[in-house]
C-alpha cells in the first residue's frame, strides 16, 4: 500500500475531499482509504521523522512513500504552479550534511536541500543552489525514514516562491484549494497501474526433460542474464540451437543431460576460463591416487596448487613424491600462465 | 567547442577566493564568459561535501576553480608507465566531463563536480624540487582527470612546455581520450612530452565510453599530432572481452598504424578492465544494463574484480600478437599486469 504524506493538511485538501478516508490514528494524524494511508507529518525534520518512523514500524503494509508539497525556489528558471519530481535530497543544517538520499523516480532531474530553519538572506540561497533547485523543511528526513525502513519514495514538489518564504504558511492557507488541486491532478494522472510482474521465465529451466538442483538452476540464471545481456534473444537461439535440441533430446538421464546444458551454457559465457578449466581439472584427476587429492578450484587464479595428502609409510611418501614430481607446471599453467 | 556550450556543460561556476586573480583564473572565466562566478572562501567548504549521485554529471555539473594545496606531485604505483625510470603523477584537475562507464572516478570521488586547480607555478616548482634528485623522472598528468578534455578553456600546458624544454631528461605524459589538441599543435613538439591516448576499437568506445569523440576521431588527432612530430603513447587500456576482439583490434592497429609516424608511437600499453570493489559497485548501479557485466568478472588476487587469468592472458596475448604482426617491436609493448 501507498503512503501519501504532506507537511501541512491543506496541502491535502482535495485528497480528503475526494478519497474516502477516515482517521485511522489522532495522534499521529494519520487516515486511510481504500488503497492508500495518508499522513499529515506536520513541519520540520523531527516532527517528520518522529511520525513517519511510528507509521512505518506499525504498519508494515507500506511499500512506497509519496510526499507531495510546497517547495522554496533556488532556481529562477522553474516555473511556478508545475509539479517536479525530486531526484536527490541533500540537508543544510549549520553546514552541509554528507548524506543525501535519491529518489526512485528514474526520470527526476530535480534536487532539494531540506533545511532546519527558514532562509531569507540571498547570500544563504546562493550557496544552497550549488547542490540544489529546491528548498523545504522536511523532505530529506522522509527520505532517511524512508531508507531505514527499506521503502520506495517519490517527492512531487510544486514552486512557491513569489512570495517571501515568512508568508508561505499565510499563502497555502489561502491558496489550499489550487496547491491541493494540482496535487490531486498529478496523483491522479500518473498513478500507476500496478505492472504486471515482468516475465521471469527460462525456457531451459522450464524444460521437462532437464532436471536441475538449486545451485544449477542458480547457474543458469546467471550465465543466461549475462548471455541475454550480450544478446537480447540468445534463450531463443540456444534452445533452437542443434546442440541443445540434441542433448536434451538423447536418451540420457536428466541429471546428465542437465550438466551437458549447463557446460554448453558455461562455453558460451566464458570459452577460454571453461576450457581450461575443464583441461587442468582433467590433468588433477588422473594425477588423484589414494593418497593424494587436489583442490583445484582455486589453481585458475592463483596459479598455485593445493593438495592434501596421507601417507602410513616411507612407501606411501615415496609414492606421493613420484605423483608430485609427473606434474609438469609449465604444461599445466596453460593459459593460465602470465604473458 | 564554442563558449556557449562550455557554460551548458556546467551549471554553477564557483571560484576561490584566493585564485580570483589567478592568470589561469582570468583565462579560464574568459572563455566562459556568460558564467556568473559564484566566490567561496574555501573549496574544501563544498566540494566532495555532499554525496552527489555520478550520473548528476549530465545535467547537474558544477565547476570549481581553486588551489591545490598540500603534495602536487606525488609517486605514482608501482605498475605505472613505463618502466625503470621513477614515475609521478600531478593533480591538476579531478573528475572528467566525459563518462566511460569502467571509470574509476564513479567509486573514487563522492561527486562528479569538476574541479580545475590553477596554481600550475608551484606544481612546477615541486616538479622541479623532485628532479633535483631523479633528473630522469615521468611525470604524468591525467590521474583523476582528462589531460585535454578541457584544454579549450584551460590552456595549461603551454605552461609546462618551457620547463620540460629545458629539462629534457625529465618527462611528461598527457593522457587522454579528447581530440583537443588545437591548443597543443602551434606548440614546438618535444622529445620528452608524450600525447598519450587510450583508445578502443570504434564499438566496444561507442558502447562504454559514452561522450567521448569517436575513435576516428582520436586517430585523426593522433595523425595530426604525429605530423607535426609529436611524440605519442597508446593506451590499449581497458581492453574488454568480445568475441569479435581480434577483428576489432586488428581493425584498430592497421587504422592506427596507415595514420601515424611509427616510429613517434614511443609505446604501446595494453591492460584489462579491472575494478575496485567500489568502483565495481557503482558501476553496477549506475549501468546496470551495460555489456560490461555480460562478461563474468572474479574477485582477484589482489582483491579487485577482474576477469579470470586464462581470460586476462587470452585478452593480453591477443592484441599483443597482433601488434608484433604488425613488426611493432616487443620492447615498445607494456603489459599492464596489476
Ligand atoms: S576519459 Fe578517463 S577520466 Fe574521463 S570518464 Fe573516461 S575513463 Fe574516466
Amino acid at each position: 500500500m501507498k503512503l501519501l504524506c504532506f507537511a501541512h493538511r491543506n496541502e491535502a485538501k482535495t485528497f480528503f475531499d475526494r478519497l474516502k478516508l477516515s482517521p485511522l490514528d489522532t495522534s499521529l494524524n494519520l487516515f486511510k482509504s481504500k488503497n492508500e494511508f495518508i499522513l499529515i507529518s506536520g513541519e520540520g525534520i523531527q516532527s517528520t521523522t518522529e511520525l513517519l518512523s511510528i507509521v512505518l514500524s506499525k504498519y508494515e503494509n507500506i511499500s512506497e512513500i509519496i510526499n507531495y508539497g510546497i517547495a522554496g525556489s533556488l532556481d529562477k528558471s522553474l516555473k511556478e504552479n508545475s509539479i517536479f519530481s525530486i531526484r536527490t535530497v541533500y540537508q543544510y543544517f549549520d553546514d552541509f550534511s554528507f548524506k543525501s538520499h535519491t529518489s526512485h523516480d528514474k526520470q527526476a532531474t530535480i534536487d532539494l536541500i531540506s533545511v532546519h530553519k527558514r532562509i531569507y538572506s540571498p547570500e544563504d540561497k546562493l550557496k544552497l543552489s550549488i547542490y540544489a533547485h529546491l528548498l523545504d523543511m522536511e523532505t530529506w528526513a522522509l527520505a532517511s525514514v524512508a531508507k531505514r525502513f527499506k521503502k520506495k519514495w517519490k517527492s512531487y514538489k510544486t514552486v512557491s516562491d513569489s512570495l517571501d518564504e515568512a508568508t508561505k504558511c499565510q499563502q497555502i492557507a489561502n491558496e489550499a484549494k489550487f496547491y491541493s488541486d494540482l496535487f490531486w491532478n498529478h496523483f491522479i494522472n500518473t498513478k500507476e497501474q500496478s505492472p504486471l510482474s515482468e516475465s521471469s521465465r527460462n525456457l531451459i529451466l522450464e524444460n521437462s526433460s532437464l532436471y536441475f538442483t538449486h545451485t544449477q538452476a542458480h547457474q543458469i540464471r546467471k550465465y543466461c542474464k549475462s548471455l541475454i545481456l550480450r544478446d537480447p534473444s540468445f534463450l531463443e537461439s540456444f534452445t533452437s540451437s542443434k546442440k541443445y535440441k540434441s542433448i536434451v533430446e538423447s536418451e540420457k538421464s536428466r541429471k546428465e543431460k542437465s550438466k551437458e546444458v549447463l557446460n554448453l551454457l558455461a562455453t558460451d559465457y566464458d570459452p577460454i576460463t571453461f576450457k581450461e578449466l575443464q583441461r587442468t581439472q582433467k590433468v588433477f584427476k588422473s594425477l588423484k591416487n589414494q593418497y593424494l587429492n587436489f583442490d583445484h578450484s582455486e589453481y585458475i587464479e592463483k596459479n598455485s596448487i593445493k593438495f592434501k595428502g596421507q601417507f602410513k609409510s616411507s612407501n606411501d611418501l615415496r609414492n606421493i613424491i613420484r605423483t608430485l614430481e609427473k606434474i609438469n607446471i609449465d604444461e599445466l599453467k596453460g593459459k593460465s600462465k602470465d604473458v | 567547442m564554442n563558449s556557449k556550450a562550455n557554460l551548458k556543460m556546467f551549471k554553477k561556476v564557483l571560484v576561490e577566493k584566493e585564485v580570483l586573480n589567478n592568470p589561469n583564473t582570468i583565462h579560464i572565466l574568459s572563455k566562459l564568459p556568460k558564467a556568473k562566478p559564484i566566490i567561496i572562501d574555501d573549496l574544501d567548504q563544498y566540494w566532495g561535501k555532499v554525496k552527489k549521485p555520478y550520473l548528476q554529471k549530465r545535467d547537474n555539473l558544477n565547476l570549481f576553480i581553486g588551489k591545490k594545496r598540500g603534495t602536487l606531485v606525488k609517486p605514482a604505483p608501482d605498475a605505472y608507465g613505463v618502466s625503470g625510470d621513477p614515475h609521478y603523477y600531478f593533480i591538476h584537475s579531478y573528475n572528467c566531463i566525459y563518462e566511460c562507464q569502467y571509470c574509476f572516478l564513479q567509486g573514487y570521488f563522492h561527486t562528479p563536480d569538476l574541479v580545475l586547480y590553477v596554481n600550475h607555478d608551484e606544481i612546477l616548482k615541486e616538479i622541479k624540487s623532485i628532479l633535483v634528485e631523479h633528473p630522469n623522472a615521468w611525470f604524468h598528468a591525467g590521474e583523476f582527470s582528462d589531460s585535454l578534455a578541457l584544454n579549450h578553456i584551460t590552456n595549461e600546458w603551454s605552461q609546462y612546455w618551457d620547463f620540460f624544454k629545458n629539462n629534457p631528461k625529465a618527462k611528461l605524459e598527457l593522457r587522454t581520450k579528447s581530440v583537443n589538441i588545437k591548443n597543443i599543435l602551434p606548440l614546438e613538439p618535444l622529445k620528452n612530452v608524450l600525447l598519450t591516448f587510450s583508445l578502443s576499437p570504434q564499438d566496444p568506445s561507442k558502447e562504454f565510453d559514452l561522450k567521448t569523440p569517436s575513435t576516428r576521431a582520436k586517430i585523426k588527432a593522433i595523425k595530426q599530432l604525429s605530423d607535426a612530430g609529436f611524440q605519442i603513447g597508446i593506451h590499449f587500456d581497458p581492453i574488454i572481452y568480445s568475441e569479435k576482439l581480434q577483428i576489432q583490434y586488428t581493425q584498430l592497429i592497421n587504422d592506427l598504424l596507415e595514420n601515424t609516424n611509427i616510429d613517434q608511437i614511443n609505446y604501446f600499453s595494453l591492460g584489462v578492465v579491472r575494478y575496485t570493489k567500489d568502483v565495481y559497485r557503482q558501476v553496477e548501479l549506475n549501468y546496470p544494463d551495460s555489456k560490461l557485466h555480460s562478461h563474468p568478472y572474479i574477485k582477484s588476487f589482489d582483491n579487485k574484480i577482474r576477469y579470470s587469468r586464462p581470460m586476462r592472458n587470452w585478452l593480453l596475448s591477443t592484441v599483443k600478437n597482433i601488434l608484433l604482426s604488425k613488426d611493432v617491436h616487443e620492447s615498445r609493448i607494456y603489459l599492464c599486469m596489476e
